[in-house]
């Protein structure tokens, strides 16, 4: 009598086999609405740059920036992808050395999603600044051509900041797939991709010493990695913190701002995975499983994002200064002319979170899709309300002013999400989107009496297996 | 792993002082001993300082046994399955709880005038404070938010331990004899069998646990709000409440590490208490003392690099004069040693390095209370001479006295190891008996 172990945290997963039928499976010819919806992203992607060309030849005035608003949507827009680039590393960085074996499947598209998010973010101190020709002054190399940084500037140690953050993440994000690329390379058919992945894949036979020095490589990475989640979006935070602008000279910031990227992060995650699971079929990879463990990282990260809110809106009272009181985001923000933007932050990212105390509306993907949706507005909003309305009512009343994004600024911020979405649908047909070798480890075993559930239709399109190559590397 | 699969026992190992343990009952009461004469002398003295040294001691005491209990929340909802061992080590903290409830009360009533620069009639130097702040800062409301808060958060936290406990006492009540029994008869009241038994503390402690997260860091932030930051009332820090929480959880982790390398050794639980779940509790002591470097960091580089005057007085207060050596060792000791220390497998799975380091820890973690308040009442001339003396190590005294006491209390009562397992453990575990090797690839991390 045979007997089907099934795995905890995959239980649909019949077999090692289905898992690469399943994954590499998406690295085919795709069909006509991924063409159309990739051609609407390069679509988008255009319309940014012609409006950030006319930016340049018309002059940063087209952006809406005038002081004493200098900081607009575009540093609003760098923090919001920045922060958004915080949940990949959490997935495979960090609940890798907490052994949390539900985020095998879904790693990868947390990591690649990082990847891209960072990228997007990197192009908006370039369009803030102006002269993208000069960009090449963001890196500081003292003494050089007379510039003279200064270290003292958060926005040189953002510049550090943001590029290990990517460096690492991305070197995190190519060493993890390699065994996967060996067995995409293995079953591949088309000549190109193939050489695509004999390249990529460094020459991986998966022998035990390969092996042996991929998992240490592995688990060093994650250990780098890991601080710099805190890292990165701390420095982030000092950017603003550093400053005496009221509202933005705040002790919490760091680790508010860091709990903030994470609580975005991983709502980005589920709002890209769980239209991406209906339609490729993902359904065993991706489970209730999946959305109830984000959602309560969500929450958690939601209650320390209010109660941030809270001590900021407390101790801006307590000062009893009057800048504070009345320029605070928080304080200022809630009865003065942004107390749109503010509300909108504090009901997306407090009160529509406080359903996921639900375990029912946890594992419900159609309430989830919904929620991470409010919470990525919320979040958009609340670097909006950060910037915007601390930086227009500082101290001095002659300062005070108000801001309109421009038309530009706005076409700009919506071709960003079609950079960021061209990549992401580029990597979903371009590389396995799924760990292959390590959902097998969280897979039960196979034995001998083993019994395929999906053994009748193998007929169609199960990619050649070239000498048993991809069994036999695991 | 090292998780013990399933508590598949031939019998329960149901440890516990059985009988007194004489000689760590009197330890603890010679300390309450000690401890009560140095109180009543340093009152008699100089009450300003008696009750600063008293203030700073209930600091601590309540920052590592309030960071311990929640720890075996946290790990609870996080379904940490390594922690079975140490979980109810980390209950067990809760016995003081009550204790401090109580020592609270004479600070909330008694002690204002000495602890609080803006109450009526403070006895000591007076410094400007606006007056709009009356409406936060006046002694009624002050003891109303504490009181209440912090009532509150013991009363959960007890509730949530005897739902850790029921089903435990269920299981080794035909063990017991005598007084033990007639406890377990009492908390086992309504008993309705082992299996629904589980289930009900199940859902009952995953209800709760979060519940006492919340009142943890919001009665904490108010005890931080109230007898840390306006001590110096100019003075503002958004983080002080986090950076206050968060510290005390790695105090908690600390007195983890020592108390279950104590009892390890006391109750000989070396074949439950396994290296590998030592090398868990090392490796997340070791997170920790660098989530304590970044949260001093983050709040430190902010109140430096803005050089406002009411904000940096109490950085500087701290780190000049009488205060500079004491402020390094808090740095050596919270971070640059255990982080050191605690680098690679081997310290951490040993007992001895893991207890020193710990116990480094705590040390570090007692000064920096003490420095979190003390610069407030003396700093300029009044700061030399260093204000630790036999007040403060004798208030220490008994404070650690009635800690053991405590504990002991506990131990000789309750299995010092968490027989049953919440439902939602038992289902990840399902996976690891059916089939070993899943749990495998990550385990030497």
């Amino acid at each position: 009598m045979a007997t089907v172990i099934r795995s905890e945290t995959h239980p649909a997963i019949g077999s090692y086999e289905e898992v690469n039928h399943d994954i590499l499976r998406l690295l085919s010819r795709p069909g006509r609405s991924y063409t159309i919806l990739l051609a609407v992203t390069i679509a988008l992607v255009i319309t940014m740059f012609t409006a950030w060309g006319v930016q340049i030849v018309l002059g940063i005035g087209m952006s809406g920036l005038r002081n004493p608003i200098g900081w607009g949507v575009y540093i609003t827009t760098f923090v919001f992808w920045v922060g958004i680039g915080h949940a990949g590393t959490l997935i495979s960085a960090i609940l890798y050395l907490f052994r949390a074996r539900w985020r095998q499947s879904i790693y990868r598209a947390a990591e690649a999603m990082t990847v891209f998010a960072v990228m997007t973010a990197g192009l908006f101190p370039v369009i803030h600044v102006g002269r993208p020709w000069l960009a090449y002054y963001l890196i500081p190399y003292p003494n050089q051509r007379m510039i003279w940084p200064n270290f003292r500037s958060p926005l040189v140690w953002d510049v550090f900041a943001v590029g290990t953050y990517f460096t690492v993440s991305a070197t995190f994000f190519f060493i993890g797939m390699i065994p996967d690329l060996a067995a995409a390379r293995d079953s591949a058919v088309v000549p190109w991709r193939r050489r695509l992945y004999s390249i990529l894949s460094l020459g991986w036979r998966g022998t035990n010493w390969e092996w042996k020095n991929f998992t240490r490589a592995y688990l060093y990475l994650a250990a780098l990695a890991t601080p710099l989640v805190l890292s990165v979006h701390s420095v982030v935070s000092w950017d603003f913190a550093m400053s005496l602008v009221p509202g933005w000279h705040s002790t919490v910031f760091a680790p508010y701002f860091v709990a903030g990227a994470i609580f975005s992060g991983l709502a980005m995650v589920l709002t890209l995975l769980i239209p991406i699971r209906k339609i490729y079929g993902l359904e065993a990879y991706f489970t209730p499983r999946h959305t109830e463990a984000m959602a309560k990282m969500m929450l958690l990260t939601a209650m320390i994002v209010s109660y941030a809110y809270a001590c900021e809106a407390f101790v801006g009272w307590y000062t009893f200064e009057a800048a504070e009181q009345h320029g605070g985001y928080l304080l200022f923000g809630a009865t003065g002319e942004y107390w749109w933007s503010t509300w909108l932050m504090v009901t997306c990212n407090f009160f529509v979170p406080q359903l996921l105390w639900f375990r029912s509306v946890r594992r419900s993907f159609a309430a989830m899709f919904v929620i991470t949706l409010f919470v990525n507005i919320g979040m958009w909003f609340e670097r909006y309300s950060i910037i915007v309305v601390s930086l227009s009512h500082e101290y001095s009343p002659w300062m005070w002013n108000q801001y309109r994004p421009s038309l530009t600024g706005m076409l700009i911020i919506l071709g960003s999400f079609g950079w960021f979405l061209m990549w992401f649908l580029l990597f979903l047909r371009l590389l396995p989107a799924v760990s292959v070798a390590e959902l097998k480890e969280v897979l039960p075993a196979p034995l001998r009496l083993y019994r395929r559930p999906r053994a009748v239709e193998e007929t169609t399109r199960r990619p050649p297996v070239r000498g048993r190559g991809t069994e036999e590397n695991r | 792993m090292a998780v013990d699969t399933g508590g598949v026992y031939d019998e329960l190992p149901v440890r516990r002082f059985e009988g007194r343990p004489r000689g760590g009952l009197l330890l603890g009461v010679a300390l309450v001993v000690v401890g009560a004469i140095a109180i009543v002398a340093a009152l008699a003295s100089d009450p300003a300082r008696a009750w600063r040294a008293y203030l700073a001691n209930w600091l601590f005491f309540t920052s590592i046994s309030a960071g311990a209990v929640m720890w075996s929340a946290i790990v609870m909802m996080a379904r940490g399955l390594w922690s079975q061992p140490v979980r109810r080590i980390q209950l067990s903290f809760v016995a003081f709880l009550p204790i401090a409830w109580l020592l609270f009360l004479p600070l909330l009533f008694v002690s204002g005038k000495y602890i609080f620069p803006w109450s009526a009639g403070f006895v000591g130097e007076v410094e400007h404070i606006p007056a709009g702040k009356a409406l936060w800062l006046n002694v009624p409301f002050a003891i109303t938010r504490n009181l209440v808060l912090f009532t509150v958060f013991v009363a959960v936290a007890l509730a949530f331990a005897y739902w850790s406990l029921r089903p435990d006492l269920g299981a080794a009540k035909s063990d017991t004899s005598g007084a033990v029994r007639r406890l377990y008869d009492r908390l086992t009241g309504g008993w309705r069998g082992t299996e629904v038994e589980e289930v009900r503390a199940s859902h009952n402690s995953a209800t709760l646990a979060p519940i006492l997260a919340i009142l943890y860091a919001l009665s904490l932030t108010i005890i931080a709000f109230d007898y840390v930051m306006s001590l110096e009332p100019e003075w503002k820090s958004t983080l002080i409440g986090g950076y206050f929480f968060a510290d005390a959880l790695l105090a908690g982790l600390s007195v983890t590490a020592v108390a279950t390398l104590a009892f390890r050794r006391a109750l000989g639980l070396q074949d439950l208490v396994l290296p590998e779940n030592l090398h868990d509790l090392g490796k997340l002591h070791f997170g920790f003392n660098v989530v304590w470097a970044y949260l001093f960091w983050a709040q430190f580089i902010v109140i430096w690099y803005g050089i406002l005057p009411p904000e940096q007085s109490f950085v500087i207060r701290r780190f000049s004069g009488p205060y500079s050596p004491i402020a390094v060792t808090v740095l050596l000791c919270l971070f640059v040693i255990p982080f050191f220390g605690l680098l690679g497998v081997k310290p951490k799975k040993t007992p001895a390095t893991l207890a020193l380091f710990a116990a480094v820890t705590l040390v570090g973690f007692w000064l920096e209370r003490w420095l979190l308040v003390y610069p407030s009442w003396y700093h300029g001339e009044l700061a030399t001479p260093l204000r630790i003396g036999w007040q403060e190590i004798g208030t220490f005294l008994g404070f650690a006295g009635l800690l053991v006491l405590s504990l002991l209390y506990f131990a000789s009562r309750f299995p010092m190891i968490q027989l049953w397992r919440p439902m939602a453990e038992l289902e990840l575990l399902g996976d690891v008996v059916e089939n070993p090797t899943a749990g495998a690839g990550v385990d030497e991390a």
